[in-house]
């Protein structure tokens, strides 16, 4: 049974995206460097481990190096505005003076080391987000993730389906006309209004064709039946609406409740009257989107069965948030929150070295994409 | 199983009829071949047998459409989807997913299939069309037969009585478009699908065909041979049998060998005198060891061309080969990684690209030939008049897109040739022209080597080349494999020789013209 | 300018490696207990409010000209921590308070516990207040580090807690103070404090308010957290009076409550000699209190902890894992 587990399949989209996002806030809730190099190392290692063959896989390298722009940029702004709050100067920049009215906001001057590691830390973050949501975009191909999606979104996910298969044709096209123009002879463009009319060479040529081609794919998609409308009466339509009217009131409350900090009788750390309206509001928008789709009349082909792998994998990473948050509410928070003045070192303690475990678990316990085709040597 | 009942049609915002009271019938299982020279509304009306038009283009129409017994007149195309299978000329425009299978599963989701029936007729439409291995490739990365291959199989896996295909080799080398015709001749003899099918090359279709239905001032249809008789636009074989009087008309190259036999044995005892092209030996364009790379592919791997004034050169390959890489880096606009390209004194060189379209940015006609005079520093109204006499008849103040892929083709023929260059490049020019559109453009060619340039044209077209052409350059795999007089290379070659030159095998007979005249 | 990030790691690395370059900017600050009484001089209080902790008042003189609000308190010794979010520009903690395991009883969160990471909600954080001498507190409509500290002035942060926008509590403390002209023999003050002891001996200032000497008018009787320190701060040595209650400050809130060292000036004199009496604020020379030190406490020795050796290692294993799942995949 183990080996029927683990004959390789494709895990259903939603789980990936469960786990990516579990671990995005479970690293939204920490500063230590450490735990969150870590938390993107285990998100490098499920990708390598588990992605499919398919280029988007292979983009998982951009959203490292954007993790690393990040912290740069971040660390620069800390170093540009106002470095030198701290004590602990590394180095003297020269200042550029401002004009006194100008309050707040310090250019240059003395460089501190507290300032470069609240950037360092603060951009770690927001990296580690990052690397999580391209993980999942790694790990579940977007296409599938749309077509996963409730009957009623059905069409918006062919929307973006459809916008993002048109992009590298547009890049062809735009090549294509690039090369084209060298062939007329077009004279220096020296004024603005030569250099406009260099810009429409290329455009209106790539917005024709572009246009060509979206009536071609409407046509052909037309042809095979794309489109067909339910059998929808006027009842369901009538409840679709309503439920879903009520769902985006409910949220929208409860986003309002929580913005707010409105106060609220609280059981075992939740507020009871946000939960209860968020969890009302999320039930009316699923039943929403079930009483919209049920009248849509369209099959999936080979849809990926949500089984016992997708739960481990979106166990885990739960498991690894929850973890983070009970230690940040009521566990001992030091190791969490390293602090930078007083500088102490960040560690990883057995728990947190636990979260990590927890969270690299998918690596190991679920079944394996499709091997690739072999490669063909070239000639 | 389809007919037409007084189909009537025009656009909205014209008066003048593309239809006009069109009656017709196909029966099922037949493989009709619809032909007319172009413009003259083809895929109008492989466009109404399954309603996207008027549904999907606007305008008016009139009159009744049946298929299989069933009125369908005003359905909309989606609803025709199990009935009809309907495939256009580009494929690549028509995917939505990203893999074959997928593709292929489509229009069954859309339908709403049961999953378990829906695997099932995926895998037996990837074996009918011989494409089990690509199941999980990309579609970006076939081949440009194998993707013709999967847009009809994603048409036909909801098992359509009807398949309509507008010009589905246009875009194809002879290879790919024989394993397209193949295996559409197939799906008609064992699954009796009933294929209606527009193309220009009729020669690769006629003899699969069970009936023509021409399109031109009136619509006729009829079987192959009624029709042909009387139709303006003939394959060279049946234009030879009209001309040589034979009876019936040979679709087949077997039938015209057969009717052939006299002249083929006259010929083997004393071979008929050929014309001899003329030497030429005013080089224009020197070009030597001419590489092109794209990253690790090379595209073109160290071709040495010379062409001369007045020449007109063909250059032949399966697609990929690295023409149009030649081509573009003979130029000098396309990227060259070693090599030298040599013009002579004041030689002025330019190309027509593959798409012509990309070249045309403005509104109307005049207003791009009167761009191109500003260009090239010659008086006004130059290339508007160099175009009339190219192709008379175009209209100055219509849009460029709106005209015909021929008539594009003479439009930017016309900028091209404003700067007077001394050498011209084609590059597949003859894509999606009608024999007469062809015609005109050999004319052209004939008229520019008078004129003392050197022309080398990129086509697939053996029949045009055969014609125009008096040197052949192959080329495979980046390298040149052979580089003589056009009767050498066409006429001993199984895959490049013209069909006068099959049926005159083995004398080295090339065109109608050369065989009627070696006849007496 | 594109060049320095690049040259900023190696000097990261200096400066962890372990070196610490301590803050140059107080070496020249003394700091006392008390209010100031010159005009030099800047009072800084510290008011916990509810969150525990009572108030803690000091004075820095000989600070830089011109130094920041921000500057002075941190010369003072309460290490004011920025948030990760903000850098230094919204004082999170003070004095190490509130710790990232204290729970603040926040309306809206009961459980809520102040990391430092974004900046802090608007029910629970450090409100900051100035005021000149003899003036009221003013709620400072700038950042601590963006305005100049007030020489002769106060400087304070009081913990606003479950208040509703501009109902910040003030610190409970009068900001005003006698100015006494600095004088320079030790002798004269030895005079002026005598009658101060007897009054002190309880070290509850509160009560007994003495005018004569004290040049402050003391206390207010929020000062609740007093209980632990009296005890130990009779006893030390005269020479070392203050140091003990005060410098420790910053690592554990509960350890170091001896700030409201409200008392602490006063117990120098508690010792009985004359000498020491002259621990008079203003007799701050012979008052050894070791000027707050700016590097508190914990820094035992700078070798990272063996957290962090074991941290790097799992890091850099399950790099390594990547990588090496990645180069098998790739089929080579």
């Amino acid at each position: 049974m183990i080996r029927r587990y683990l004959l390789p399949r494709p895990l259903h989209p939603f789980s990936w995206w469960g786990w990516a996002i579990a671990l995005a806030v479970a690293a939204s809730s920490a500063s230590n460097p450490l735990l969150l190099l870590g938390i993107i190392a285990v998100a490098s290692l499920v990708v390598m481990a588990r992605r499919a063959d398919s280029p988007w896989a292979k983009a998982f390298k951009l959203y490292l190096w954007l993790g690393v722009f990040i912290v740069i940029l971040r660390v620069g702004f800390r170093i540009v505005f106002g470095g030198g709050d701290g004590p602990t100067i590394l180095f003297n920049l020269p200042e550029v003076p401002l004009p006194t009215w100008v309050r707040g906001i310090r250019l240059l001057g003395s460089v501190s080391l507290e300032a470069v590691l609240t950037g360092l830390y603060d951009g770690l973050r927001l990296a580690t987000i990052i690397i999580c949501v391209g993980a999942a975009n790694a790990l579940a191909n977007p296409k599938k993730l749309l077509a996963s999606l409730p009957g009623a979104l059905y069409e918006l996910g062919t929307i973006m389906v459809v916008a993002v298969s048109a992009l590298p044709q547009l890049g062809d096209s735009l090549q294509r006309v690039m090369r084209a123009r060298k062939l007329r002879r077009s004279p220096e463009a020296r004024t603005r209004r030569q250099r406009l009319r260099v810009v429409e060479t290329i455009i209106v040529p790539v917005l024709s064709d572009a246009l060509e081609r979206s009536l071609s794919l409407a046509a052909s998609m037309d042809v095979r039946g794309y489109g067909r409308s339910g059998t929808a009466n006027p009842l369901d339509r009538a409840l679709g609406l309503a439920l879903g009217l009520g769902a985006m009131s409910l949220i929208a409350v409860w986003a309002y409740r929580y913005l707010a900090n409105a106060p609220d009788t609280f059981v075992l750390g939740f507020p009871v009257l946000s939960t209860a309206l968020l969890l009302l509001g999320l039930a009316a928008a699923g039943l929403a989107l079930w009483v919209s789709g049920r009248t849509v009349q369209r099959t999936r082909y080979r849809p990926i069965r949500w089984g016992l792998a997708e739960t481990l994998v979106v166990a885990s990473g739960v498991a690894a948030a929850l973890l983070i948050r009970l230690i940040a509410r009521y566990g001992d928070a030091t190791a969490l929150f390293p602090s930078i003045h007083p500088f102490t070192w960040p560690e990883l303690t057995l728990p947190l070295l636990g979260v990590l475990a927890i969270a690299a678990l998918p690596a190991f316990i679920t079944p394996p994409p499709y091997a690739a085709a072999p490669r063909r040597q070239p000639a | 199983m389809i007919r037409f009942e007084d189909i009537t049609f025009r656009y909205a915002s014209s008066e003048a009829l593309r239809l006009d009271s069109v009656n017709f019938e196909i029966e099922e299982g037949e493989l009709c071949l619809v032909v007319g020279p172009t413009g003259s509304g083809k895929s109008t009306l492989l466009g109404c047998i399954n309603n996207l038009v008027p549904r999907f283009t606007g305008g008016v129409r009139t009159g009744r459409v049946v298929i299989d017994g069933q009125d369908t007149t005003l359905l909309q195309p989606r609803e025709l989807a199990t009935t009809v299978g309907y495939v256009g000329q580009d494929p690549l425009a028509g995917f939505v997913t990203d893999t074959v299978e997928e593709e292929l599963a489509y229009s069954m989701e859309q339908l709403g299939f049961a999953p378990a029936e829906m695997r099932r007729r995926v895998e037996e439409t990837l074996d009918l069309l011989g494409i089990a291995e690509l199941r999980s490739r990309d579609l970006r990365t076939l081949s440009g037969g194998q993707q013709q291959r999967v847009a009809i199989g994603s048409v036909l896996a909801s098992s359509p009585k009807v398949l309509v295909l507008d010009e589905p080799t246009s875009a194809l080398d002879p290879i790919a478009a024989e394993e397209v015709l193949a295996m559409i001749s197939r799906l008609v003899r064992d699954l009796g699908t009933t294929v209606v099918i527009a193309e220009h090359r009729m020669e690769r279709v006629i003899e699969f065909a069970d009936s023509v239905l021409l399109v031109s001032s009136t619509v006729q249809h009829g079987e192959t041979r009624e029709i042909l008789a009387v139709s303006p636009i003939k394959p060279p074989l049946v234009e030879l049998g009209t001309r040589m009087g034979w009876q019936p008309l040979p679709l087949t190259i077997r039938e015209g060998r057969r009717l052939a036999n006299p002249q083929r044995r006259a010929w083997a005892d004393e071979p008929p005198g050929l014309p001899v092209p003329t030497p030429r030996d005013e080089p224009k364009l020197t070009a030597k060891d001419i590489i092109v790379r794209y990253g690790p592919k090379v595209a073109v791997a160290g071709v040495d061309v010379t062409l001369h004034a007045g020449e007109v050169t063909a250059l032949m390959g399966r697609n990929g080969c690295g023409k149009s890489s030649l081509m573009w880096a003979l130029h000098g606009a396309g990227r060259r990684d070693g090599g030298t390209v040599s013009l002579g004194d004041e030689t002025r060189i330019s190309l027509v690209p593959q798409t012509p379209s990309d070249l045309l940015y403005l509104t109307s006609v005049a207003a791009e030939c009167e761009q191109s005079d500003q260009e090239a520093g010659l008086p006004e109204g130059t290339t508007l008049a160099l175009l009339r006499r190219l192709v008379p008849g175009i209209e100055p103040e219509a849009h460029p897109r709106d005209l015909s892929e021929g008539q594009k083709l003479a439009v930017v023929l016309a900028v091209e040739l404003a700067g007077n260059p001394q050498v011209v490049l084609l590059d597949e020019p003859t894509r999606g022209l009608d024999y007469g559109a062809k015609e005109a453009l050999s004319d052209i060619v004939a008229g520019m080597a008078r004129e003392g340039r050197a022309v080398l044209i990129a086509t697939h077209d053996v029949e045009m080349v055969a014609q125009t052409c008096e040197r052949v350059i192959v080329m495979a795999e980046g390298e040149v494999v052979s580089d003589g007089p056009t009767r050498e290379v066409l006429a001993n070659s199984a895959l490049l020789a013209t069909q006068v030159a099959k049926v005159a095998n083995p004398t080295p007979v090339l065109t109608v013209e050369e065989f009627v005249h070696a006849a007496g | 300018m594109r060049a320095r990030p690049a040259t900023l790691f190696p000097a990261l690395l200096l400066a962890l490696a372990g070196a610490w370059v301590t803050a140059p900017s107080a070496d020249a600050a003394t700091v006392t207990d008390g209010h100031c009484s010159t005009d030099t001089g800047v009072t800084v209080v510290v008011d916990h409010q509810e969150l525990g902790g009572g108030i803690v008042v000091k004075c820095v003189e000989g600070y830089e000209p011109g130094a920041s609000g921000l500057e002075v308190i941190r010369a003072a010794g309460f290490a004011p921590e920025g948030t990760v979010h903000d850098g230094s520009g919204f004082v999170c903690r003070l004095g190490g308070r509130p710790g990232v395991n204290e729970t603040i009883p926040l309306a809206s969160d009961p459980g809520y516990r102040e990391t430092c990471v974004d900046t802090p909600p608007n029910g629970a954080f450090w409100a900051y207040f100035h005021a000149d001498n003899g003036g009221a507190w003013t709620f400072s409509n700038l950042g601590a580090g963006n305005r100049e500290a007030i020489p002769g002035g106060y400087e304070a942060f009081s913990f606003s807690l479950n208040r509703s926008e501009g109902a910040n509590p003030a610190p409970g403390v009068q900001p005003s103070h006698e100015v006494v002209k600095p004088t320079p023999t030790p002798a004269q003050t030895i005079a002026a404090p005598a009658p101060a002891p007897e009054p002190t001996r309880t070290v509850e200032p509160r009560p007994k308010d003495e005018s004569p000497s004290a040049p402050r008018k003391t206390t207010r009787p929020t000062v609740s957290a007093n209980p632990v320190p009296p005890s130990d701060a009779p006893t030390p040595e005269p020479t070392t009076e203050t140091p003990t209650p005060t410098p420790t400050l910053a690592p554990t809130p509960e350890a170091s409550s001896p700030s409201p060292s409200v008392s602490a000036p006063e117990s120098p004199e508690v010792a009985d000699e004359p000498t020491t009496v002259s621990a008079t604020p203003t007799a701050s020379a012979t008052v050894v209190t070791t000027p707050a030190p700016p590097v508190d406490a914990v820094v035992e020795d700078n070798d990272p902890p063996v957290g962090t050796f074991i941290g790097l290692g799992a890091v850099g294993a399950l790099a390594l894992g990547g990588g090496a799942v990645w180069w098998r995949r790739r089929g080579l």
